[in-house]
């Protein structure tokens, strides 16, 4: 529907959803990436079979699917999955499927990134830059001392703390399901909390003037080969924000172009 | 526990058909290519509610799929059954569709099992003999499976099948190869189980949602 509204413009973003969300509804995070390969699978057959039909899963089970109205973008939109972990980039590489890093540190990102195309190689193509996309929060402001001091007096560098982030049993009781694969410390650690420095130092937060900010997201595109940056802005008074937007919009978007 | 399989070999239509049987209840033919009438997992749950008869088509010459029909129709008389389910696995759908156009009044119903019976756009296969233009008058409940990692029947094909057939119900099986009931047999029984009871009702939903009452 959103893809007929838009003219064709919906990009799909796919997630497995973090351990939290697998406690806050109930459901067993063990299964949880078998769910979501499937889950996809499914998600693409509905946009593209033009009968209706029945789904016999492994966790998912139909009797007749039809949905209406189709897909503008045949043979369907373009998707993008977390790439973080390398089980996730290996899925994404064998179907073809664009990436995402959020949550995440450059380090972090640019290794899983090469992994992603390494596997894509092997699978027989090769990503573009608009196949990899970064998220981050951006705060831009005049000068790199103002951005500092808005986001430390304001807290609007603070993260709300997840159930597990401060009760280590609690994140031991999720890492204990297996929801995390083969590299569970390294997955772990992109959501240990940390000081806004760091932070800007992983390039989690870009952080300053426009100038410095553009340098932020230009690392970001030489380190990963990302083409594509989503950013958010941190929740400080509106007009502070609405200044970083405009400075943003007006300094670092149209130089962006050019990285 | 697997059940207690019966074999034999009966003489019809100047073939020699070989077969198992196994179960009680309402009668299941299921036809399979040469070589394909080992017991599956599958068969040995069906037979927990059915009477599963799986007959091996031969496969040398290549008869006709109309006379192998025939010939079915009268094995399925010799071992009196008269009014049956039937399924077709593979290239031996040809001749389930077949035989139902046949005998309309013995079919209560058809399974197609990764069927070859049809092309992708739904045109007729090489030495089709009338069957395609033929299926839109065959009001038979047909449920059609197709394995979501099959490439001799791809889950696309399922389209041809519901183009063609009025009362057709296809139902993909995920992480399914050709052998729909080898590789996913609890699946595979489930949905045909529940097809062969209800028919066109097995679209609805049985189960409760409650948690507690």
């Amino acid at each position: 529907m959103l893809d007929v509204m838009s003219g064709g413009r919906v990009v799909a973003g796919m997630l497995r959803g973090t351990s939290n969300e697998y406690v806050t509804y109930g459901v067993n995070p063990a299964e949880s990436r078998q769910r979501f390969e499937e889950a996809l699978e499914l998600i693409v057959r509905a946009w593209t079979e033009p009968q209706p039909f029945g789904w016999q899963g492994r966790f998912y089970e139909y009797r007749a699917i039809s949905i209406w109205p189709r897909p503008v973008q045949q043979p369907h939109p373009p998707i993008f999955m977390s790439g973080s972990s390398p089980e996730q980039g290996e899925f994404a590489a064998r179907r073809r499927l664009g990436v995402g890093f959020a949550v995440t540190t450059v380090p972090l990102a640019r290794e899983a990134a090469r992994h992603y195309r390494e596997q894509a190689h092997l699978a027989g193509w090769e990503p573009t830059p608009d196949h990899v996309l970064y998220r981050a929060t951006a705060y831009v402001a005049d000068t790199d001392q103002q951005a500092l001091e808005d986001l430390e007096s304001s807290g609007g560098a603070d993260r709300r703390p997840s159930h597990s982030s401060n009760n280590k049993a609690l994140a031991e009781a999720v890492a204990g399901t297996g929801y995390y694969g083969r590299d569970a410390a390294r997955q772990r650690a992109r959501v240990q909390v940390r000081e806004l420095r760091e932070r800007i130092e992983l390039g989690q937060f870009l952080v300053g003037s426009p100038d410095t900010v553009l340098a932020q997201a230009a690392a970001i595109r030489r380190e990963l080969g990302a083409g594509i940056l989503e950013v958010s802005f941190p929740p400080l008074a509106r007009d502070k924000v609405l200044r970083a937007i405009e400075l943003f919009g007006t300094n670092v978007l149209p130089r962006m172009r050019e990285l | 526990m697997s059940a207690a399989w019966d074999s034999g070999q009966v003489e019809a239509g100047g073939f020699h058909l070989r077969y198992r049987q196994a179960g009680t209840g309402e009668s299941l033919v299921s036809l399979r290519q040469a070589g394909g009438a080992g017991v599956a997992a599958a068969d040995d749950l069906l037979a927990e509610r059915h009477r599963v008869i799986v007959m091996a088509l031969p496969g040398a010459g290549p008869p006709a799929p109309q006379d192998l029909a025939r010939a079915v129709a009268q094995a399925a008389a010799s071992l009196g059954v008269k009014r049956f389910n039937l399924a077709g696995h593979g290239s031996a759908a040809e001749v389930a569709l077949w035989l139902a156009l046949q005998h309309p009044e013995r079919v209560q119903a058809l399974v197609l099992v990764a069927p070859m019976a049809l092309h992708t756009e739904g045109a007729p296969l090489p030495g089709d003999d009338g069957l395609v233009e033929r299926l839109s008058g065959l009001a038979t409940p047909t449920l059609a499976l197709f394995g979501t990692r099959d490439r001799e029947a791809p889950p696309e094909l399922g389209r041809a099948y519901r183009e063609r057939l009025p009362n057709c119900h296809v139902v993909l099986v995920y992480n399914s190869d050709h052998a729909i009931d080898a590789d996913r047999p609890e699946a595979f029984v489930s949905v045909v189980d529940d097809f062969l009871q209800r028919r066109e009702r097995f679209i609805v939903s049985r189960h409760s949602a409650l948690r507690y009452p």
